[in-house]
C-alpha cells in the first residue's frame, strides 16, 4: 500500500516496522500457558509507539494529535497485523481517542484523559458488548442513572478487550429507553477499580486479554459522561466502523503473512522428487488465495480511504465481510497445504490464523456485515407492495 | 492518481461522457445491448463511425494517430460509461490489438496504410492465433509460411476466429523457422481475407449464434512487406499485445450493466406475491455480488495506482482478468435464475430487435449466459492466467 502514503507516513511505517523486526518477535507458542498474567499497564512497545507518533494518529492537531489519519492508521494495523502486535491500539487510539476527542473541548476531564492517552500513559478498554447484543451496538441493557452528584450504573458488559490493562474504560450505558432505542444511549469513563465492580479476566484464542464486568450500582462522577447524554449511538457507530477498517487492515497484513509463509514452503517442501510449489495443483490453490487476498486488500484499503465520506459505513461492512471469508479460506488453505506440520503449535501458522478467527468475531462477522449492507444499498422495492 | 471516488476533473469528464452517450447512443444499438440481443456488422460500424465523428473511437492510441490523449483514468472511465449505457463495444481486433503492435512494431508504410483504415473502420480485422491443436499452448502453432521469390507461401488452419466472416484483413502468428524451437521460430504478418487460399468455415456455437469461424489458409501468398517486425520475432509482437490495455481486462463497466440487469429482473419478478428483489436470500446473494464489483473495481484502481507508481508484479492483466471473468460470469448464472422458467423458451428470432414481446428479455438470458461461458477461456484461460500469476506474483 505504499503507494497511498505520503511521506511522513511511509517514515512513520518503516521506523515501525524496523522496530518490530528487531523488538518484537513472533511469541514461542500460539496456546496461552496456564496461569499466565494478564497485562498490569502499558508495556514498553507501548513507549515506543508514543515516541513513533503511533498514538497521535486519530485525532487532529487541535485536540493533541498529529491527524485524523485513517490511512496512517490503516498502514500501522497492517504492520501490526504482519508482526502479530497485540497492544490495545484498537480500544485505545482507534476508537477511544476520536470518541474523548470529540467532547474533549467542552469537558476539561475529558480532555485530562485524552491527553494522558496521547503521551502514553494511559490506555483505554472499550465496554460496548453485552451477552444479548451479538453485534447489534444499540442492543443495550446496561442502565445509567442519574444520582445526586453524578451517576449510578448497573449492568454487564462482555468482551471487554485489554480491560486488565486499560486506566479507563468508556462504557456504553442507556440513560433512556428500551432495550434497542438507538436515542437513549451514553458514554461513561469509568475506573476499572471504582467500587461496585467485578470482573472476570480470561484469554481469548490469539492470547490477547478481555474481561466480563459486573456494574453493580457503580457510581461515576457527573464529569465522567463524555459527549451528550442519549446522544453517543452516532458517535460509537463511526468509533465502531473505524475499528472495523482497522481490523480489516490487520487481518490483511496477516493474511499477507500466511500467504507468504505458505508459498515458501511450497518452495522448500519436496515431495515426489519435486518442490509441491511446482505442481499446478498447488499453484493453483495459491492462486486462488492470493486473489481473494488481493479482493479484501482492495476494499479494505477502499474503506479506510472513505472515512470521512458516506459511503464509509457501506464500505466498512463491505470490506469485513470480505476480509472474515476471507480470512477463512486463506487459514484453512494454508494449513491444508502445509500439511502435517501445519497441524503444529511449531509453525507461526497457528497463531496467525488465530488471530484471524478473533478479527473476525470482533465487532461483526461476515453474517453480521452483509445484513448490513444490505440494509445500507437495498432499498425495499414498491412493487412488492402491490398485489399481482 | 486514481482513489477510491472520482475527483472532480474525472466526474465532469464522465458527465460530459455520459452526455455524449444519452445523445449520439442510438436508441436501437443501446436497446440490442441492454437487452442481449446480437449485433452485426453494420452495428459496430454504426457505432465506430459517430465514435470517429467526435474523436472518441480510439482512447488508447496516441494523439498523433488520432487517439484521445486521454489518461489511463479517463480511458477506464470512458469504458465503463459506454459498457453501462449499453454502448456496443469496438470490436477489439483492429483498434485495440493490431493498431498497439503496427505501432510499436510496424513499418512507417504499414503504419501509414493501416492505422487510418483501422480508425475508420474501413478494414475489419480478425485475429490468427489459436489452431486446432494450439489453443494455451499457443507456441505450438503449425501454420507454415516459407519466403519464396519475396513472398510468404501461407498454409495451415487457424480456428476460433471471431468475425473472420466480417473481417477485410487477418494478422495472424505463422512458423517461419520449423527447426527453432517453440516461439523461437514464429512471426506476426497480415493477411489479405480476400486473397486466393483463404476459406472462412463458420463454427456454430451453443448459444446458437456463429461468432467465431475456422480459417483455412491452403498456399495462401502474402506479401513480403506484410511481415511486422523482424522474420522469427512475432511472438514479441505476441506479447506486446496481450501487455497493452492490461487493466481494461477487467471489464467493470460489463458487470456494473449485468449486474444493474440481474436488478431490473428482481424487481420484476414477483414470487408469491413479493418482488424476489425483497427476498432475504436474493439480497444477499446482490450484496455479495455488489462487493465483489466493488472489489473488483476498487482492485482496478489500486492496481493502477501500484503501476504508476513503478510497482507493478506483471501479473496485473492476469489479475484483473481472471477477477473480472469469474464475477461476469456469475451475474449471468443469477440472471438466469432469476428469470427462472421464462428463461426457458427458445428462439433464434429472440436475439433480433424485430420483436416487441414484453418478456423478450427473459428469452436471450440463457444464451448470452451461454456465450460468456467464452470469457474464460479465451484471451488465456482462467487456468492458463493462474500460471501467469503464479509465476509473476508467487515466484512459482
Amino acid at each position: 500500500m505504499d503507494e497511498y502514503l505520503n511521506e511522513d507516513q511511509r517514515q512513520l511505517v518503516d521506523t515501525l516496522g524496523r522496530y518490530l523486526e528487531r523488538e518484537h518477535p513472533l511469541p514461542e507458542s500460539g496456546i496461552v500457558p496456564t496461569g499466565s498474567q494478564h497485562p498490569t499497564g502499558p508495556s514498553a512497545h507501548w513507549a515506543a509507539f508514543a515516541n513513533f507518533g503511533l498514538l497521535a494518529l486519530s485525532v487532529d492537531e487541535e485536540h493533541g494529535g498529529i491527524l485524523d489519519d485513517s490511512i496512517g492508521v490503516h498502514a500501522v494495523m497492517e504492520k501490526f497485523g504482519r508482526h502479530l502486535v497485540n497492544e490495545p491500539y484498537l480500544s485505545t487510539i482507534v476508537q477511544g481517542a476520536p470518541l474523548l476527542a470529540s467532547a474533549a473541548s467542552r469537558q476539561p476531564e475529558v480532555d485530562v484523559l485524552l491527553q494522558r492517552v496521547l503521551d502514553g500513559s494511559a490506555q483505554l478498554a472499550m465496554a460496548q458488548s453485552e451477552p444479548q447484543t451479538d453485534y447489534n451496538l444499540c442492543n443495550v441493557a446496561t442502565r445509567a442513572e442519574r444520582a445526586a452528584d453524578g451517576w449510578v450504573i448497573n449492568g454487564l458488559k462482555v468482551f471487554v478487550a485489554n480491560a486488565a490493562q486499560a486506566e479507563a474504560v468508556l462504557v456504553v450505558a442507556r440513560t433512556r429507553g428500551t432495550l434497542m432505542d438507538e436515542g437513549g444511549l451514553s458514554l461513561f469513563i469509568v475506573d476499572p477499580k471504582a467500587q461496585g465492580i467485578r470482573s472476570r479476566k480470561y484469554f481469548n484464542l490469539d492470547g490477547s486479554s478481555s474481561s466480563e464486568i459486573w456494574f453493580d450500582n457503580v457510581s461515576v462522577s457527573a464529569t465522567s459522561l463524555v459527549g451528550v447524554e442519549h446522544q453517543s449511538f452516532p458517535e460509537l457507530k463511526q468509533a465502531c466502523a473505524r475499528a472495523n477498517a482497522a481490523l480489516c487492515a490487520e487481518a490483511v497484513g496477516v493474511m499477507s503473512a500466511v500467504l507468504e509463509a505458505t508459498v515458501e514452503y511450497s518452495k522448500e517442501r519436496i515431495q515426489f522428487g519435486a518442490s509441491i510449489g511446482s505442481f499446478q495443483v498447488i499453484q493453483h490453490r495459491l492462486v486462488d488465495m492470493y486473489m481473494r487476498l488481493e479482493k479484501s486488500r482492495s476494499l479494505s484499503l477502499r474503506a479506510s480511504a472513505l472515512a470521512r465520506t458516506d459511503n464509509f459505513l457501506a464500505a466498512v461492512s463491505a470490506a469485513k465481510a470480505m476480509c472474515s471469508e476471507t480470512a477463512q479460506f486463506i487459514s484453512q488453505s494454508a494449513i491444508q497445504l502445509h500439511g502435517g506440520i501445519g497441524m503444529t503449535d511449531e509453525l507461526a501458522l497457528g497463531k496467525f490464523i488465530k488471530r484471524l478467527l478473533v478479527i473476525r468475531h470482533t465487532l461483526g462477522d461476515e453474517h453480521h456485515h452483509i445484513k448490513q449492507f444490505v440494509q445500507l444499498t437495498q432499498p425495499q422495492v414498491a412493487s412488492a407492495l402491490q398485489p399481482h | 492518481m486514481m482513489h477510491f471516488e472520482d475527483n472532480a476533473e474525472l466526474a465532469a469528464f464522465r458527465e460530459d461522457v455520459r452526455t455524449f452517450l444519452a445523445e449520439r447512443l442510438p436508441q436501437d444499438l443501446r436497446r440490442k445491448v441492454l437487452e442481449h440481443k446480437r449485433l452485426k456488422k453494420d452495428d459496430f460500424l454504426r457505432w465506430q463511425a459517430i465514435l470517429r465523428d467526435k474523436g472518441w473511437a480510439a482512447p488508447n492510441w496516441p494523439a498523433e494517430y488520432g487517439g484521445t490523449g486521454w489518461s489511463l483514468a479517463q480511458r477506464l472511465a470512458f469504458d465503463d460509461e459506454c459498457a453501462i449505457a449499453g454502448a456496443p463495444e469496438t470490436v477489439p481486433f483492429g483498434l485495440r490489438m493490431v493498431a498497439p503492435v503496427l505501432m510499436k512494431y510496424g513499418s512507417q508504410e504499414q503504419k501509414d496504410h493501416y492505422l487510418p483504415r483501422i480508425l475508420s473502420g474501413e478494414d475489419w480485422w480478425c485475429q490468427g492465433y489459436s489452431e486446432p491443436g494450439s489453443g494455451s499452448d499457443l507456441a505450438s502453432l503449425r501454420t507454415r509460411a516459407d519466403l519464396r521469390d519475396g513472398e510468404f507461401i501461407v498454409h495451415g488452419q487457424k480456428t476460433w476466429t471471431t468475425y473472420a466472416q466480417y473481417a477485410d484483413m487477418m494478422f495472424c502468428l505463422v512458423r517461419t523457422d520449423s527447426e527453432a524451437k517453440a516461439q523461437s521460430g514464429i512471426s506476426f504478418m497480415l493477411i489479405d481475407m480476400k486473397s486466393a487460399g483463404v476459406t472462412v468455415r463458420p463454427i456454430r456455437t451453443i448459444d446458437g449464434d456463429c461468432e467465431i469461424n475456422e480459417v483455412f489458409l491452403d498456399g495462401v501468398r502474402v506479401p513480403a512487406a506484410n511481415l511486422v517486425g523482424e522474420v522469427n520475432k512475432g511472438w514479441t509482437c505476441a506479447k506486446y499485445l496481450l501487455s497493452h490495455e492490461r487493466f481494461g481486462a477487467a471489464r467493470v463497466g460489463r458487470c456494473k450493466r449485468e449486474l444493474a440487469f440481474l436488478k431490473r429482473i428482481l424487481r420484476e419478478r414477483v414470487v408469491d406475491g413479493i418482488a424476489l428483489a425483497d427476498q432475504a436470500d436474493w439480497k444477499q446473494i446482490i450484496a455479495r455480488l455488489d462487493m465483489e464489483l466493488l472489489a473488483l473495481e476498487s482492485s482496478v484502481q489500486r492496481l493502477v495506482r501500484q503501476a504508476e507508481s513503478g510497482a507493478a508484479n506483471g501479473a496485473e492483466a492476469s489479475v484483473l482478468k481472471l477477477m473480472g471473468t469469474t464475477l461476469a460470469q456469475a451475474i449471468t448464472e443469477r440472471q438466469v435464475e432469476a428469470a427462472g422458467p421464462l428463461s426457458m423458451e427458445f428462439s433464434q428470432c429472440a436475439f433480433d430487435l424485430s420483436r416487441s414481446d414484453e418478456q423478450d428479455w427473459a428469452q436471450t438470458l440463457a444464451g448470452f449466459y451461454l456465450n460468456l461461458r467464452k470469457i474464460s477461456i479465451y484471451g488465456g484461460s482462467d487456468e492458463v492466467q493462474r500460471n501467469i500469476i503464479a509465476k509473476m506474483a508467487l515466484g512459482l
